[in-house]
C-alpha cells in the first residue's frame, strides 16, 4: 500500500488520474470502476448516488453514475467505452457512505464490460507510475485525503 | 489552482425562470480548452421553484400549488434542496475551469463564499461565513450556495439576496400538514435575512454588482472583464432550455429525500410520531444547533389537564437534544402536575420527539 498525504494509491490497479478513477481488471474480462481515494475526499460525504443500469452503453467520459454529496453534484465517469454489466447500488443502498470508507474495496461503483480491453487510448497508469502521477496532482491540488470513520 | 488569465464576466440582463439556471449549465458544458473562466451575473424575469439534482419533485413541491400560481419548478444538476426564487436575488454564478479553483469542495466554498461576504460587509451587512456553505448575519441566513462539476468545468452557485419571499418559500413546498407549514414560514421569518431587512432598503443593483466584482477580483487575484456569451453557449442553453423543461428531466429525481426542511446550516423544522399505547402522538420540532428551539405536539392520547401537549411544548424549548435530557425534563413535569393520560409516559414524549429531529442523512 502507498499513502502519501493520506491518500491510499494501491499500485496493483489502473488509474485515470485526471478523472480520478480507478479500474481493476477481473478475471471474466469485465472491469471494475471505483473513486479513488481522492476523488472521495474532494467530493466528501455522499449522500445520494444514481447508476446507469446494466445493459446501458457508456462512451469514455461518458457518467456511469451521479454522485450528490452534501454540498457538490457531479458524474462518475467512465474512462473506458463499454456496457453497464453489474452496479454497487445495494452496498450503496445499505451504507451510503460506503465509498468514503471503503473506495478500493466495498464501494465500487461499476462493472463494465469494456467494448475493448486493453485501452491503451484511456491512458490508464498502474504501479510506480501511477503513484508518482497521483503524487504530483496530489501536491498540485493541495489536497489531504480523508476517510469517514463512522 | 493559480492562473493569472481575466476572468470573464457576463453580466446579463434578466432572463426567463429556465433561462437562469440553463445558461451557467451551458457555459459549464461548453467550456473548452481555451474558454476564460466566467463570473456570470443574472436574475430571472418572473418568479420559479428551483429543485436539487436528485429530489424528487412531486415529493419536495406543491406542484398544485406552483402550476396555479404559475411557477414553473425546474431541476438544476446542482445538489441540495427545493427554493422558491425572483428577481430579488442577482445569482453568482462561477463557471471555472476545474484546475483553476481549489481541489476539495469545502476549500472551493471558502473562496466563493469569501467573496460574498466581503461583499456584503462592504455594503454595511456584517456577514460570517458559517461552514460548509452558509453565509449568515448574526445567526440568520442570508442566501444559499452550491456546487456541481460539469465535464471540465467546476461550478458554484450562489446569490446576493437583496429580498426574499418567505411567505411564498413556505407556500411551495410540500409538507405534512398545514400546522409544519406554519412551523416552517415562522422559521424562514426567523432565520433568513436579506439586504432589505439589513438596511431598510436595499442598496441599487449597480452598487452592489461593482462591490461585488471589486472583491472578487481581489479574492482571486485576477482581472475580471467584460464579455459576451459565445454562440456555442447559446446554442447549448437552448438546448437545455428544452430539456430542462420536459416532464422526464423534471421526474429524474433518483429518490433523494431529506426528512424535514431544512432552514438553514444550523436550523431543521421535522415532523415524526410515534404510537404510545394511549395513542398516537405526533411532533413537530424546530431544531436550532441541536437545541429544541420550538415544539408541538398533537395526537389522539386523552390527556388531563387539556393543556398538557402545550405545557410539554414550553418544558422542553431550549433543551438540549440529547435523549436524557429531554426526559429529565418530561419527567420533571409528571412529577410537577401529576397529569393523567393514559398509555402515554414520560419516554413516550421524548420518542416522539426524536422521531421528529433524528437526523437520517449525513450532514
Amino acid at each position: 500500500m502507498t499513502v502519501y498525504r493520506g491518500c491510499d494509491i494501491p499500485p496493483d490497479l489502473l488509474y485515470d488520474v485526471t478523472r480520478d478513477v480507478w479500474i481493476r481488471p477481473m478475471p471474466d474480462g469485465s472491469i471494475t470502476l471505483g473513486m479513488t481515494d481522492a476523488a472521495q475526499t474532494r467530493s466528501g460525504k455522499v449522500l445520494h448516488i444514481v447508476f446507469k443500469k446494466p445493459g446501458r452503453h457508456l462512451d469514455a467520459g461518458q457518467s456511469a453514475a451521479t454522485i450528490e454529496s452534501a454540498k457538490w453534484a457531479g458524474p462518475f465517469p467512465t474512462p473506458v467505452a463499454g456496457t453497464v454489466v453489474e452496479t454497487n447500488e445495494a452496498t450503496f443502498a445499505a451504507d451510503v457512505l460506503i465509498a468514503n470508507r471503503d473506495p478500493y474495496g466495498a464501494g465500487w461503483i461499476s462493472r463494465l464490460e469494456p467494448d475493448a480491453w486493453p485501452a491503451p487510448e484511456a491512458g490508464l497508469v498502474t504501479g510506480e507510475e501511477a503513484i508518482t502521477r497521483y503524487q504530483v496532482r496530489i501536491d498540485e491540488l493541495a489536497l489531504s485525503c480523508f476517510r469517514c470513520a463512522d | 489552482m493559480t492562473d493569472s488569465t481575466p476572468i470573464r464576466l457576463l453580466d446579463l440582463a434578466p432572463v426567463a425562470p429556465i433561462r437562469s439556471q440553463t445558461i451557467y449549465h451551458a457555459v459549464g458544458y461548453a467550456l473548452g480548452p481555451d474558454s476564460p473562466d466566467t463570473i456570470m451575473l443574472v436574475s430571472p424575469d418572473a418568479p420559479y421553484v428551483s429543485i436539487g439534482r436528485h429530489q424528487d419533485a412531486a415529493r419536495e413541491v406543491d406542484l398544485d400549488y406552483c402550476a396555479a400560481h404559475g411557477y414553473p419548478v425546474i431541476r438544476r444538476e446542482v445538489g441540495g434542496g427545493a427554493v422558491y426564487l425572483d428577481g430579488n436575488q442577482l445569482f453568482t454564478q462561477w463557471i471555472f475551469r476545474a484546475e483553476h479553483l481549489p481541489a476539495t469542495v469545502e476549500a472551493r466554498f471558502d473562496l466563493y463564499i469569501d467573496s460574498l461576504v466581503r461583499t456584503y460587509r462592504a455594503l454595511g451587512i456584517a456577514a460570517d461565513h458559517r461552514p460548509i456553505n452558509d453565509i449568515h448575519v448574526n445567526g440568520r441566513k442570508i442566501g444559499g450556495t452550491g456546487a456541481a462539476r460539469m465535464d471540465r468545468a467546476e461550478v458554484v452557485v450562489g446569490s446576493l439576496m437583496f429580498d426574499f419571499d418567505t411567505s411564498t418559500m413556505a407556500q411551495v413546498l410540500r409538507v405534512p400538514s398545514e400546522k409544519f407549514r406554519d412551523k416552517v414560514r415562522q422559521s424562514l421569518a426567523d432565520y433568513m435575512t436579506t439586504m432589505r431587512r439589513e438596511l431598510g432598503e436595499p442598496p441599487p443593483r449597480a452598487d452592489v454588482v461593482a462591490t461585488y466584482l471589486a472583491t472578487c477580483s481581489e479574492v482571486l487575484g485576477r482581472t475580471i472583464v467584460p464579455g459576451e456569451l459565445r454562440a456555442d453557449e447559446l446554442a447549448l442553453a437552448e438546448e437545455f432550455d428544452a430539456r430542462f423543461a420536459t416532464r422526464e428531466w423534471l421526474e429524474e429525481g433518483g429518490g433523494l429525500r431529506r426528512p424535514g426542511v431544512k432552514i438553514h446550516e444550523g436550523v431543521r423544522v421535522g415532523e415524526g410520531a410515534h404510537k404510545a399505547p394511549g395513542g398516537l402522538i405526533r411532533c413537530i420540532a424546530t431544531v436550532r444547533d441541536d437545541r429544541l428551539d420550538d415544539v408541538a405536539f398533537s395526537g389522539d392520547f386523552t390527556a388531563l389537564p387539556a393543556s398538557v401537549p402545550n405545557d410539554l411544548d414550553a418544558a422542553l424549548v431550549g433543551c438540549e437534544l440529547a435523549e436524557e435530557m429531554l426526559l429529565s425534563r418530561v419527567i420533571d413535569y409528571y412529577e410537577r402536575v401529576s397529569p393523567e393520560i393514559p398509555g402515554v409516559g414520560p419516554s413516550d414524549w421524548v420518542a416522539a420527539v426524536l422521531q421528529a429531529t433524528t437526523p437520517q442523512v449525513p450532514a
